[in-house]
């Protein structure tokens, strides 16, 4: 079983009462809502905490409060987005490993009790300003399987994280750990070999009497983009039963993940126009499309071609040929997809409009604010 | 040579890492990629194949996992904690260093009981069954261009034309990866050596 993606009624509504905007993004909230409550179901004794990241959208983030997630938030900014729109601070985890220690200072002032960390120098700001803090200690993961792996920038190495863990303990703080296993990860076993790392780790803490109060499996759960994916149900079974099977029988305490992309990607759709349709050889087949979107107006995950959205023409039965689809801007930088094949009709014309699926998860702040004079990506919320 | 690297490895605790599990936890998995060798201090473990064939009973001064730390190979077995276990987990580079020192032991010897020991106990390694690891070598090592290292791979297209899943071509990579054929990077393969690549194409 293989999951399917449709544009909904709702956005197709908003879409047609909106002609003249383009492009436009249209997040539709029922989506995120069924998301949420699908893994919420597949991973029992797991809690959710959404990554604001993906989408901060103020409707979308105060559904989830109600919805009862908790969040995983990256700056003082994102901290203070989630408490104004009703979460409490003990539903929040600081998940960013990169912090100033005022950052430190104010997110304990404001009551958040959990802290990544993965350094020495992140470690003391933990122990100065977060005294009795939940600190969780990022290890490094492969990344393998991901089509957007996060490795290199976060996490140490297992033997780092023991003596960092070991020093936190003994300042008083709550040791846990955390990984990511690559966002957009489609091996739904890339859980279980981070757990068996866990496991060696929790197992040389208990050798000093020290116990693992936490471990966050971070976030990796795909959307729905041009690859097919396995449902969550399957993730959430092979996950939940990696647990039992590196953590069990004795379950520490607290498990969490940090989704954003599954939980927000496909409830967005994305209309933009086609501004020219270009041959650029006589003997190259390829036409390059250029659209009123690109890389510096919210498809910045495009980059190196990682993600690659579904695109969609109205009418059905027509022609294809191969095209290479580029944005708007005048840097050279601004193309969507030149190696991944990407078939489009051949009787496209300037001025049709398409449709990309499933562009909700790091796009709407993921625009620059007016390269090019082009203005950041415009977002109806269907609530 | 299990007994004597156990007799090795045991006045050198302090060169390896303690770990304490509590009774009923899993030690390591059939099938995990593991190159420590752990010394067992207290308790009982019990290695398991499959999803309950005991094959033995280890306790203090018992060693287990130096199959997987001379031959690179995955877990043949499971190792669970039957009580409550306190053991010494040395690295492969360790236990190779304490063989090539000691005169009772012999690097060669080791391995050739290793390998007779794999196929005594006939243990498959279930996390290479099925995996297109020789068709992928073949693929890549078609694709290396003189003294070029880099393969460009897309892995979505690589693993249609192989005819597997993206998950199977991960595990798949993920194998050479470990074997120490190629290490991996975004969008790309890099060929660590070429000449192990063509071996394990013409061997799987
Ligand atoms: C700390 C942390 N948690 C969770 C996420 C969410 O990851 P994903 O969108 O793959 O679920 C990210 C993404 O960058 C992250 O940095």
């Amino acid at each position: 079983m293989l999951c399917r993606v449709t544009i909904t009624e709702r956005q197709r509504s908003c879409f047609a009462a909106h002609p003249d905007r383009s492009p436009l993004l249209v997040v539709d909230l029922d989506v995120v809502r069924q998301r949420y409550e699908d893994l919420v179901a597949a991973l029992p004794g797991v809690t959710v905490f959404y990554a604001v990241k993906a989408n901060p959208l103020p409707e979308l983030v105060s559904m989830l409060v109600e919805l009862g997630s908790s969040f995983d938030v990256a700056s003082i900014g994102e901290i203070e987005q989630c408490l104004a729109v009703g979460a409490p601070p003990e539903r929040l985890s600081f998940g960013n490993t990169v912090k100033k220690a005022d950052a430190v200072r104010r997110a304990a002032e404001l009551g958040v009790t959990r802290y990544a960390f993965d350094s020495e120098c992140e470690l003391e700001k933990l122990v100065a300003h977060a005294p009795g803090s939940l600190a969780f200690c990022r290890i490094l993961c492969d990344g393998f399987g991901a089509a957007w792996p996060l490795s290199r920038k976060f996490g140490c190495a297992p033997d780092v994280a023991r003596e960092l863990l070991l020093e936190a303990a003994r300042h008083g703080l709550r040791p846990g750990v955390s990984f990511h296993v690559g966002s957009q990860q489609f091996d739904p076993a890339a859980w279980d070999r981070a757990l068996a790392t866990v496991a060696d780790l929790r197992a040389e803490l208990l050798a000093e009497d020290v116990e693992l109060e936490l471990v966050n499996l971070g976030g990796g759960l795909p959307g729905t983009y041009l690859e097919a994916i396995r449902p969550v149900d399957e993730y959430g079974s092979d996950i939940v039963a990696a647990l039992r099977r590196r953590l069990g029988p004795d379950l520490p305490p607290e498990m969490l993940v940090e989704p954003g992309r599954y939980l927000v990607a496909d409830a967005g759709a994305l209309r933009c126009e086609v501004v020219t349709v270009a041959r650029k050889s006589t003997t190259d087949e390829h036409r390059w499309v250029y659209l009123d979107v690109g890389m510096f107006s919210g498809l910045a995950e495009v980059m190196d071609e990682a993600i690659r959205y579904r695109v969609l023409t109205d009418g059905a039965d027509r022609p294809t040929g191969p095209v290479v689809l580029a944005g708007p801007t005048c840097d050279s930088a601004d193309i969507l997809y030149e190696t991944v094949d990407y078939q489009l009709p051949l009787d496209l014309r300037a001025g049709e409009r398409l449709y990309l699926q499933s562009v909700g998860a790091y796009s709407t702040t993921y625009s620059t604010i007016g390269f090019n004079g082009f203005p950041p990506l415009d977002v109806e919320v269907l609530g | 040579m299990r007994e004597q690297l156990a007799t090795a490895l045991a006045p050198l605790t302090d060169r390896g890492v303690r770990r304490r599990y509590r009774e009923g936890a899993l030690i390591f998995a059939e099938g995990d990629r593991g190159s420590e060798v752990l010394l067992v201090t207290d308790g009982v473990v019990h290695l398991v194949v499959g999803s309950d064939r005991d094959i033995a009973a280890l306790g203090p001064g018992d060693l287990l996992g130096e199959f997987a730390a001379l031959d690179g190979r995955p877990r043949s077995a499971s190792a669970h904690a039957r009580t409550a276990v306190e053991l010494v987990a040395f690295s492969a580079s360790d236990v190779l260093d304490v063989i090539e020192r000691s005169p009772d032991l012999d690097l060669a010897a080791s391995r050739t009981t290793v390998a007779s020991g794999r196929r005594h106990t006939e243990m498959r390694s279930v996390a290479v069954g099925g995996l297109p690891v020789g068709q992928l070598a073949r693929r890549l090592a078609a694709r290396l261009d003189g003294d070029h290292r880099m393969v460009d791979i897309d892995a979505g297209a690589l693993a249609t034309s192989l005819e597997v899943s993206r998950e199977q071509l991960a595990r798949a990579l993920d194998e050479l990866h470990h074997r120490g054929v190629v290490a991996l990077e975004r969008g790309r393969v890099v060929v660590l050596d070429a000449d192990d690549l063509r071996r394990v194409a013409d061997e799987e």
